[in-house]
């Protein structure tokens, strides 16, 4: 099997899994106490009232046959209305990933940006005392809760310093950036540690390797040996933590946006659930599976084309 | 007779003064226009003409922002809240925050008071209501328009009224209107029978006046892009994200609203309230926990006057709270003051199942319940359980305040036997069991919407009193009592009433009162707040 066989192979997976988790999500909402018709008529309604509501909203329907209505709509890109405000699912999510992308890329940015040079660093310096520093230091980010750090962060130096907003997204694009810092710190830290760990382990695993002992010989050596034959070597398994931690991104993001007051999917999913909005909050988890789900199809590409054993092991 | 009108002259000239004295930003036309107290009946049974109500609510605590606005202020108002906006149908609307942000944009043709008890102007500069003609005549400012430029006329508030009776909510408040009728600034509503609980009503946000066929658009289109004639308009909004609201160009109020702009944010981690707040990034938090606003400087709290009522409802429709020597010992065993003590000190005791300071609350005709271990005890034997019982409580476990609440009751009745299982239940579960009245015992707490003690007794019967499932039909009759009386008396007799089958029947109880509190900046003027916590933007002006 080519490259290309591997990639649509992959592909063609995910459509099943995707009904799947959409059917998990479905039937966990079925099941999770709270009366739907209740939210959208309001506390004063009668029994009569809740069940015109129920029947208005399709509520009175099996499972299966809501299920099949949603999939049939979400087929032909219909998300849905939002039963509290009237309003298109996919217009009320579109905004709200805009935050979270910023969220996500700065997140995904900064824990690069930590945990490569560290990660390198701790490699190189095994069992040294800079080792155990990082190692320590790694430890630290890993047992403090993210929305402690946040907490943390907003007052030790969002309150110290005016060019962080201790809150919210801001109106103009300098807000954003301003305001996405301190947010995708906080997911760093918490993430950083994994890729650490994960990226010294591998890059002693191949610093012990056969080939390089052949590089050294032939006397490769410094920085040409850790960029040309270490680095490379050890980054694809770490392309797939990489890819692992987006997920793990996109799930603390629903915390970090609670703390920092980011108007994202993740504050957006918790206030769908709270008022019982079963079709945004299945919006928001469709999203979020594809998301996911887009970002391990990108790891295996790139992984694909790295790695040339790849296609084999497929 | 004569000594009655002669008092009640000087009456109203004191209040005349009070309220010139009180010169704030609407100057004269704020004075003449006056306020309609809760609508009584003069002895002679004739027409109740505006009068200034300045009653002051008891409890009220000297709070920032309540100095008078200044005429020009502008800027950008921010406001965070813990709840999510519920969208702009003010029927189903449940959060108090939905309240405050639909009287901006949709503003009634009165408004509630600050104090409780009366009315101020809203569309409608003044107003008289003539319960012997059936009348309400309502003469609107000059100049009251939608956003859209559009005059609010006798049709609009005719189709508001459809729009009212429709809710499958508050539908059944408007009964007593049986036609709208009106000419350029007059609009008169006809009434079938004296109503004294419809002022009150109509000055909730859920009376807020919409444009005659939702301004040519479809139903859901409006409530997508509501139009009103409020101080305010729509910018921006969504559920549970932010709403903007941009001031009105056709408001009719010369110099209202102060600020140019109001900015709505949801913001539900309590620490990040705090922080926005103290680094200036919000200018109000709304309805602060009482757990939580001990945080904060006490100067910067503005505490409503005491209002907020923590109930206990015990489930009547099986054992073991069938039994109402049961239920008594339970109410003779509570510490009401350990209730209250883990609650910063912005509660007190309960004196009984009405929220306080509102137009015609009376207390129970008996001092209402205080911790007596030893009556407890003494009801226990009497009941069909004297070697104690096992029950289970259900709570909103989002809710601080009864989460803590319910921690006190199980010690308190472990000391007489009754084991108490606590189910915290997040706030969508947990109102599906209140209502299906599916637990032993359900705490919650709740305030009115409108100054008039008929407002809690509503409420008492829309939620079964309060989630016991004791029959309502008592309760109903004595609404519609009230709604007919002649006198505040009688309907402070009614208020009695109501107070005294708590007591007797302890089904329903009051375990707590407490003031609504909001975080207010220092540099906000002209901020007032009802008892119950909803207060007005197009008030308040940024000085700083």
């Amino acid at each position: 099997m080519g490259r290309f066989g591997f990639v649509a192979k992959r592909l063609l997976q995910t459509i099943p899994m995707l009904f799947g988790i959409v059917l998990v999500v479905f039937m966990v909402l079925q099941v999770t106490p709270g009366d739907p018709a209740r939210q959208v008529a309001g506390l004063r309604a009668s029994e009569a009232e809740l069940e015109e509501v129920r029947e208005k909203l399709g509520l009175n329907d099996s499972v299966v046959v809501q299920y099949g209505r949603y999939v049939k709509n979400v087929l032909q890109g219909d998300l849905g209305y939002s039963y509290k405000s009237r309003k298109p699912v996919a217009e009320i999510i579109a905004p709200r990933i805009v935050i979270t992308s910023w969220l996500l890329v700065g997140g995904v940015l900064l824990t690069l940006v930590i945990s490569i040079p560290l990660g390198v660093l701790a490699a190189l310096r095994k069992d040294r005392p800079t080792d155990h520093i990082i190692r320590g230091l790694g430890l630290v980010g890993l047992s403090m809760p993210s929305f402690w750090t946040g907490v943390i962060l907003l007052l030790l130096v969002a309150l110290r310093f005016d060019f962080f907003p201790p809150g919210g997204f801001g109106e103009s694009t300098y807000d954003h950036f301003r305001s996405i810092i301190l947010p995708s710190l906080t997911l760093a830290i918490a993430s950083a540690p994994f890729i650490i760990r994960g990226l010294r382990a591998e890059m002693i695993s191949v610093m012990e390797s056969d080939y390089i002992s052949t590089a050294r010989s032939l006397g490769v050596s410094g920085g040409r040996l850790v960029r040309r034959f270490v680095l490379r070597n050890a980054a694809g398994p770490g392309i797939t933590l990489v890819a692992l931690e987006i997920g793990y991104l996109l799930f603390g993001a629903v915390v970090i946006e609670t703390t920092f007051a980011l108007p994202g999917v993740g504050q957006g999913i918790v206030l769908a659930a709270r008022a019982r909005d079963l079709p945004t909050v299945q919006g928001y988890t469709l999203l979020f599976a594809l998301v996911v789900m887009a970002v391990y199809l990108l790891a295996d590409i790139i992984m694909a084309i790295l790695d040339p054993r790849v296609e084999i092991e497929a | 007779m004569r000594i009655k009108k002669i008092i009640a002259l000087f009456a109203v000239l004191a209040l005349f003064a009070s309220a010139c004295g009180d010169d704030d930003d609407a100057g004269t036309t704020e004075a003449t226009t006056a306020t309609t107290a809760a609508p009584v009946t003069t002895e002679a049974g004739g027409t109740t003409e505006a009068t200034t109500a300045t009653t002051a609510a008891p409890g009220t605590t000297a709070a920032p922002g309540t100095t008078a606005a200044p005429a020009e202020s502008g800027g950008t108002l921010r406001v965070t809240r813990f709840e999510s906006f519920d969208g702009w149908v003010m029927d189903s609307a449940a959060a108090y925050v939905s309240y405050n942000t639909h009287q901006a944009v949709m503003e009634p043709l009165i408004r509630f008071a600050a104090d409780g008890y009366g009315f101020d102007p809203g569309l409608a500069e003044t107003w008289v209501y003539d319960p012997d003609a059936l009348t309400i005549t309502f003469t609107l400012f000059e100049g009251a328009a939608f956003s859209n430029g559009d005059p609010v006329a006798a049709e609009d508030v005719a189709f508001s009224l459809d729009v009212w009776n429709a809710g499958p909510n508050f539908g059944g408040s408007w009964d007593s209107i049986v036609a709208i009728t009106g000419e350029g600034r007059e609009i008169v509503m006809e009434l079938a029978y004296p109503d004294n609980t419809i002022l009150p009503v109509l000055s909730g946000s859920i009376s807020g006046i919409m444009p005659k066929d939702f301004a040519g658009m479809t139903e859901d289109e409006f409530y997508n892009s509501p139009i009103g004639a409020g101080p305010f308009m729509v910018d921006e909004w969504s559920i549970g994200g932010r709403i903007v609201l941009k001031k009105n160009p056709n408001y009719h109020r010369e110099g209202r609203p102060y600020v140019d702009e109001v900015i709505l944010d949801v913001v539900t981690d309590q620490t990040e309230n705090q922080i926005l707040f103290e680094s200036g990034d919000t200018h109000v938090v709304e309805y602060l926990p009482a757990n939580v606003a001990g945080q904060y400087d006490p100067t910067e709290v503005y505490v409503c006057a005491i209002h907020s009522l923590e109930h206990l409802g015990m489930n009547v429709l099986r054992p073991p709270f069938d039994d109402p020597f049961l239920r008594k010992a339970v109410a003779y065993a509570v510490d009401y003051e350990a209730v209250n003590a883990g609650l910063g000190g912005y509660y007190g005791p309960p004196s009984g199942v009405l929220s306080p300071n509102i137009y015609n609350w009376a207390p129970p005709s008996e001092p209402y319940f205080r911790r007596d271990l030893d009556k407890a005890r003494e009801m226990l034997a009497q009941s069909a359980y004297p070697d104690g019982v096992q029950v289970e409580i259900n709570y909103d476990s989002g809710n601080g305040v009864d989460a803590l609440i319910a921690q006190v009751l199980q010690a308190n009745l472990a000391e007489i036997g009754v084991d108490l299982t606590l189910t915290g239940l997040e706030t969508g579960a947990f109102l599906d069991r209140a209502f299906t009245v599916d637990a032993d015992m359900t705490i919650w707490n709740y305030g009115a919407i409108s100054p008039g003690i008929h407002d809690p007794i509503i409420w008492l019967a829309a939620t079964e009193w309060l989630f016991s499932g004791w029959e309502t039909d008592t309760l109903w009759d004595l609404f519609f009592a009230y709604a007919e009386a002649a006198t505040d008396a009688e309907m402070q007799a009614i208020a009695t009433e109501v107070q005294d089958l708590s007591f007797n029947e302890a089904h329903a109880i009051g375990i707590g009162e407490g003031s609504y509190l909001h975080a207010v900046s220092q540099t906000l003027t002209g901020f007032e707040s009802a008892p119950w916590g909803l207060y007005y933007y197009d008030t308040i002006a940024i000085s700083g």
